[in-house]
C-alpha cells in the first residue's frame, strides 16, 4: 500500500498539475458541450424544423368553404414557414455557440498544459532583457 | 488503532499551507493582477514618451508571470492541499472502521480535522501534558474551527466561557509527565466514533463535525456540558448534518460549471419546440417561474412520493396523479419538487424542461360565473395544456371543484400526453371523488405522509434562515426542538410540518416584538401556552408550588374524599413531570359513590386548578347514549346526514381538557367498549374518519353504582371495600372486568357525615359571604346557622345537593330580598337568625 504521505510536495503538485486538473477541465468542458447540446436541442429542432410555429394551427372549416379553407391553408403554411425561419436561426446560433465552447475548451485545456512554460518563459524573459 | 499524524499527507499539507508563500499566495495573486493591469497603463504612457516602453513592457511581463504563479499556488492550496481527497493510497474507510487495528486513523482526517489534532496536542505539548485526552481535542476544535464555533453558538452555548471551561478543566486533571507523548483511549475512541459517523454519512475523511458529535457521544466534559444545557447527543447530530447540508447546498450554487448548475438555465430549442399557452397563463401560477427564483430552497421529506409521482408522470398513457393528504402535510411540496427537479434538469428525461402549470380555480370561479363560457374557457384551457407538450398541470383542492371540472376533464385524462395532478384530502377523496368511480380510474392515487419529526427540524432550520434574515434575529436550535416537541404533543390534529411551521412564524414575530434579538426555549413555550391556554415548558416556582400543594387546593373545595383526592393528584404530577405514559390519556379514573358527594366537583376543581378554567372541562352525560343507535351522536357520522360527536369534537378541538363521563353506567354496554380504545391508546376515530387523541385528558367515569352497598357498609361500621364494591359491579354485570381494568384508579367517595356536612355549610355560606364583602357587606356565619342548615338538609342518600337547595331558599333569598329592597347598606354587619332565617343587622 503506497502511502500518499511518503509523496513529496512537487510529485503531488506534478500530478494534480498535469493530471486531476485536466482532467477536470475537460469534464467542465463536457459539461458545457452537453449543456450547449440541451439548450439548444438542435436536433429536435431539426425534426420539428417545419412545424407550426408555437404549435399554432388553425382548424379547417367542416363543410364546404372554399375561402375559409383557403384562409386556414395560408395562415397554416406561414405558421410553418414562420417557425422554419425562427428554427433555422436558433440552429445557427447553437452550432455558433458550440463552436466557440469547442474551441475555447481546447484553448483553456492548453494554456492550463502551458502554465508553468508560459511561468518560466515569463522570468527569462524579464531577466534576459 | 494506530493514531499518529506525522506520518500522514494530510498532516504534511497542513505544515505546508503554513509555508509563507501559500499563506500569502492569494493575496500576491490579487496585487500581482492589479499590478498586470495598471501595467497597461504604463505602456500607454510609453508610447506617449512619457514613460520607457521596454521598462513599462517588462513590468507587465513580469506582473503576469508573477500573477500566473501565485494564481497556481493558491489554487494548489485550495483545491489541492485543503481538500478531502489526500487520502489516494487505496484505502478505504468502511475498512479501516471495521480493522482500525491495521491502519493509522490519522491517514483519514480531513485537513481541518488534522488541525484540529495538531492544536490539541501542541497544546498538550506547551503544557506538558504527555497523555492526550479527548477533553483538550474538544478544546482545540472549538478554538480554531468556525464551525464547531458556529454550531455551539446556534445551540445556545456560550463559546467563550466553554473555552475557559475547558481550560480550567485540562489544567486540572494534570498529571505526572511522562516520558513519551501518547494518546489516552478516550481519545482514540472519540476518533474511531468520528470515522463510524462518516461511514454512516456516506463521508471519506473524518471532519472536525463528526469529531464533535463523537465528542458529544463519548466526551464527559461535553456530556455534561449538554445536559446542563438541556440538549441531547442527537441534537447535535443533527445540527451537524443541516449544517453539512447547507455548506453543501452553498458549494454546489457557487460550483457554477457543473452540469446541474447550466441545466438552470433550461432550454431554449425545447421551449421553440412547444406550443403556447395564452388562456391557461391566464388563470395559472407557472411553479417552474417561481422555483427558478429559489436559490437554497430545498424541499425535505416525502422522496418516497415525489419519485413515485414522477414515475406515474413519465409514462406514456393515464399520467395522472391524485395526491391524497392532511391539508399541511406538504402535498403542494411533492407539486414544487416536481417542478424544481424538471428545471434542473434533475428528473426523469420525459419530464426535464416541463413546465408545471397549477391551474388556479378560484381566479377562474371568481372571473366567469356563466357555466357555459366556463365550460368552454376550461376546454381551451385543457386542450392548451395538451398541445403544449411540455405542461404537467396541478389542480389544487380538486375535490372543491369536481362537478365543474369532472365532466371536461374526464375527456382529457385518458389521453396520451395529457399529464396531470390533482390534490385532495382525505375527506374530499372518500365525499366527492370515490362518488365517481369512473372518474378515480383515470388517476394513480399516491398518499402523503405526514413528514417525520426529524424532517420537520430540518425544514425548520432552512426556514428559520429565511426567518433571521427577514428579520434580523437568531434562531437557536435548541427554540427549533421545543417547537417540534411541542406542537408534536399540544397540537396532535394538525400535521407537521405545518403546525411546526406556523409556530416558529409566530414565535419570531412574539421575540421580534419583544425587542429580543435571540429565539429562546422560553419564546416558544410562551406561544404554545398562550395558543393551548395550558402551561408548557419548564415549570415555573408558582406551578410547582401549585403542583406540590394539588391536594390542600382541591380540598379547599371538597370536603373529605382525601382517597380520591391523593390518587387524582399524583396522576396530574406523573404527567406534567413528563413520566407518565405519553400513549395513554393522562388519567383515567371511575368514581364510585352516591349522589351529591362530590364527585362532580372533584372534577371541576381539578378542571379549575389544572387546565386553568373549570369551562375546559368536557361534561358528557352518559344516560343519553343508552342505545346503540346513539353512538353517532358521541363519536359524529357522515351518513346519512352529517353530525359531530359529543366527544370526538371538542376533545379534537380542544385536546387539553378534562372529560367527565356522568353516570357512566346507564350507557350501553357496546358504547362502553369505545372506551376500551381510548383508555389503552389515547385515541378514537370519529365517524368522519378523523382521529380524536386523548392523550392530554384527564378522563373521569362517575357512577352511583353500588351505592347502597356503601351505605350498608356505612351504616353498619364497616370500613369502605373497595374490592367488594368492584366484586359487585362486575358480578352484575354493570361493569365488564375489561374495562374496570383500565382505569388508572377506581376511586370511592365516602358518603358525607353530619361534620362532613357543616364543613360543606361552612365553604358554601363562605361564598356567599365573599360574594357580600365585595359590597362592602360583614356576614358574619354563625354556628348555629351551620347546624340548622345541616338539619334541614341531611339525607344521606342525596348527599350535599339538597345543602345547596337550603342555603338557596333560606339564606340566599332573605339577602336577596334586603338588598333591593335597601334594608341593608354598605359597611352594615349583618347575621342570619337560624330559627326564622330573618336578618339581623348590625347585632349586638
Amino acid at each position: 500500500m503506497e502511502q500518499a504521505g511518503e509523496r513529496n510536495i512537487i510529485t503531488l503538485w506534478f500530478l494534480w498539475h498535469f493530471y486531476e486538473m485536466p482532467k477536470f477541465l475537460f469534464s467542465v468542458w463536457k459539461n458545457y458541450l452537453k449543456f450547449g447540446s440541451n439548450y439548444f436541442s438542435i436536433p429536435l429542432l431539426f425534426k420539428t424544423l417545419f412545424s407550426p410555429w408555437r404549435r399554432y394551427k388553425w382548424m379547417y372549416p367542416k363543410g364546404f368553404d372554399i375561402i375559409e379553407f383557403f384562409n386556414t391553408l395560408i395562415s397554416n403554411f406561414f405558421s410553418r414557414v414562420l417557425g422554419a425561419i425562427c428554427r433555422v436561426i436558433l440552429i445557427v446560433i447553437g452550432i455558433i455557440f458550440q463552436i466557440f465552447i469547442f474551441i475555447s475548451g481546447i484553448l483553456v485545456i492548453l494554456f492550463w498544459l502551458f502554465i508553468p512554460l508560459i511561468i518560466i518563459s515569463g522570468f527569462l524573459i524579464v531577466f534576459s532583457t | 488503532m494506530e493514531f499518529d499524524i506525522k506520518k500522514t499527507s494530510v498532516y504534511r499539507a497542513v505544515k505546508t499551507e503554513r509555508f509563507f508563500i501559500f499563506r500569502f499566495a492569494e493575496f500576491l495573486e490579487k496585487a500581482f493582477l492589479y499590478l498586470f493591469v495598471f501595467s497597461f497603463l504604463l505602456i500607454a504612457l510609453s508610447l506617449l514618451n512619457s514613460f520607457s516602453g521596454m521598462l513599462a513592457l517588462q513590468l507587465s511581463v513580469a506582473s503576469f508571470t508573477l500573477f500566473l504563479l501565485f494564481w497556481e499556488l493558491s489554487l494548489f492550496s485550495r483545491l489541492k492541499l485543503k481538500s478531502a481527497d489526500l487520502q489516494e493510497y487505496g484505502a478505504n474507510l468502511s475498512d479501516a472502521v471495521r480493522q482500525p487495528a491495521d491502519y493509522n486513523l490519522a491517514e483519514f482526517l480531513s485537513f481541518e480535522a488534522c488541525k484540529t489534532a495538531e492544536g490539541a496536542i501542541k497544546f498538550c505539548r506547551k503544557r506538558k501534558i504527555t497523555e492526550i485526552n479527548s477533553t483538550p481535542l474538544f478544546y482545540s476544535a472549538i478554538k480554531n474551527e468556525k464551525d464547531i464555533k458556529l454550531i455551539c453558538y446556534r445551540l445556545g452555548l456560550d463559546v467563550k466561557k466553554l473555552q475557559d471551561d475547558l481550560k480550567n478543566c485540562i489544567e486540572k486533571n494534570r498529571r505526572q509527565p511522562q516520558s513519551s507523548e501518547t494518546f489516552s483511549g478516550d481519545f482514540e475512541n472519540i476518533i474511531l466514533e468520528a470515522a463510524k459517523v462518516c461511514v454512516e454519512r456516506g463521508k471519506k475523511s473524518i471532519g472536525e463535525k463528526e469529531i464533535l458529535v463523537a465528542l458529544a457521544r463519548h466526551d464527559e466534559f461535553f456530556k455534561k456540558v449538554l445536559v446542563s444545557a438541556d440538549l441531547k447527543e442527537k441534537d447535535v447530530e443533527n445540527i451537524t448534518l443541516w449544517l453539512d447540508s447547507v455548506e453543501n447546498t452553498l458549494s454546489q450554487y457557487k460550483k457554477f460549471w457543473t452540469y446541474e448548475s447550466l441545466s438552470k438555465n433550461g432550454s431554449l430549442g425545447k421551449d421553440w419546440a412547444s406550443g403556447f399557452t395564452v388562456a391557461l397563463d391566464q388563470y395559472s401560477i407557472d411553479w417552474r417561474n417561481i422555483v427558478s427564483k429559489w436559490t437554497f430552497k430545498e424541499i425535505i421529506g416525502n422522496q418516497k412520493e415525489i419519485e413515485q409521482s414522477e414515475m406515474v408522470l413519465a409514462r406514456d398513457s393515464l399520467s395522472n396523479v391524485l395526491l391524497v393528504g392532511e391539508p399541511g402535510v406538504g402535498r403542494k411540496s411533492i407539486v414544487q419538487a416536481i417542478a424544481q427537479r424538471c428545471y434542473f434538469g434533475a428528473n426523469l428525461p420525459e419530464l426535464n424542461n416541463k413546465r408545471v402549470v397549477e391551474l388556479d380555480m378560484v381566479a377562474l370561479l371568481s372571473q366567469i360565473q356563466d357555466v357555459e363560457k366556463m365550460e368552454t374557457v376550461l376546454d381551451r384551457i385543457f386542450q392548451e395544456a395538451l398541445a403544449a407538450g411540455n405542461v404537467i398541470l396541478v389542480i389544487d383542492e380538486i375535490h372543491e371543484h369536481i362537478d365543474t371540472i369532472r365532466k371536461i376533464l374526464s375527456k382529457y385524462l385518458p389521453m396520451k400526453n395529457f399529464q396531470f395532478i390533482g390534490i385532495t384530502t382525505y375527506e374530499g377523496l372518500h365525499q366527492k371523488i370515490e362518488q365517481n368511480s369512473s372518474f378515480l380510474q383515470y388517476f394513480r392515487k399516491i398518499e402523503v405522509p405526514e413528514v417525520s419529526e426529524l424532517e420537520t427540524i430540518r425544514i425548520l432550520q432552512n426556514f428559520a434562515l429565511e426567518l433571521e434574515q427577514k428579520h434580523k434575529i437568531l434562531i437557536l436550535y435548541p427554540s427549533i426542538r421545543e417547537i417540534v416537541n411541542l406542537a408534536g404533543r399540544y397540537f396532535p390534529s394538525i400535521p407537521f410540518p405545518k403546525k411546526a411551521l406556523d409556530v416558529l412564524d409566530e414565535v419570531v414575530v412574539y421575540a421580534v416584538s419583544q425587542k429580543e434579538k435571540v429565539v429562546m426555549p422560553h419564546d416558544v413555550a410562551k406561544i404554545i401556552s398562550d395558543k393551548t391556554e395550558i402551561p408548557v415548558g419548564k415549570m415555573e416556582f408558582k406551578e410547582k408550588e401549585v403542583l406540590l400543594n394539588l391536594e390542600n387546593l382541591i380540598h379547599q373545595r371538597i370536603v373529605n374524599q382525601s382517597e380520591a383526592v391523593k390518587e387524582i393528584s399524583d396522576a396530574i404530577r406523573r404527567a406534567r413531570a413528563g413520566i407518565a405514559s405519553k400513549k395513554r390519556p393522562m388519567g383515567a379514573f371511575l368514581f364510585l359513590g352516591p349522589t351529591g358527594v362530590g364527585k362532580t366537583e372533584t372534577s371541576k376543581a381539578l378542571a379549575q386548578i389544572y387546565f386553568g378554567n373549570e369551562s375546559k372541562m368536557i361534561r358528557i352525560d352518559m344516560s343519553e347514549f343508552q342505545r346503540i343507535s346513539d353512538i353517532p351522536r358521541l363519536i359524529g357520522a357522515v351518513s346519512p346526514v352529517e353530525q359531530q360527536g359529543l366527544l370526538t369534537t371538542p376533545v379534537r378541538e380542544n385536546p387539553f381538557s378534562l372529560i367527565l363521563l356522568d353516570e357512566i353506567e346507564k350507557a350501553h354496554k357496546n358504547i362502553l367498549n369505545l372506551f376500551l380504545q381510548v383508555f389503552d391508546e389515547g385515541y378514537i376515530t370519529d365517524g368522519q374518519g378523523r382521529k380524536a387523541l386523548f392523550t392530554n385528558t384527564i378522563i373521569i367515569c362517575t357512577s352511583n353504582a353500588g351505592a347502597e352497598i356503601i351505605f350498608k357498609q356505612v351504616e353498619t361500621g364497616q370500613k369502605l371495600d373497595k374490592q367488594k364494591l368492584i366484586d359487585f359491579l362486575i358480578k352484575n354485570k354493570i361493569f365488564k372486568p375489561e374495562f374496570i381494568n383500565r382505569f388508572d384508579a377506581s376511586v370511592i367517595f365516602n358518603p358525607l357525615t353530619k361534620e362532613n356536612l357543616l364543613n360543606i355549610a361552612n365553604l358554601m355560606l363562605g361564598s356567599l359571604k365573599k360574594n357580600l364583602e365585595e359590597k362592602e357587606i360583614e356576614f358574619e356565619i354563625t354556628e348555629s346557622l351551620k347546624e340548622k342548615i345541616v338539619e334541614l338538609s341531611y339525607k344521606p342518600e342525596f348527599g350535599a345537593r339538597e345543602m345547596r337547595r337550603v342555603i338557596q331558599d333560606k339564606v340566599e333569598n332573605a339577602v336577596a330580598e334586603a338588598l333591593i329592597a335597601d334594608k341593608i347598606q354598605k359597611s352594615d354587619k349583618i347575621e342570619i337568625d337560624p330559627e326564622t332565617f330573618e336578618i339581623i343587622i348590625n347585632p349586638e
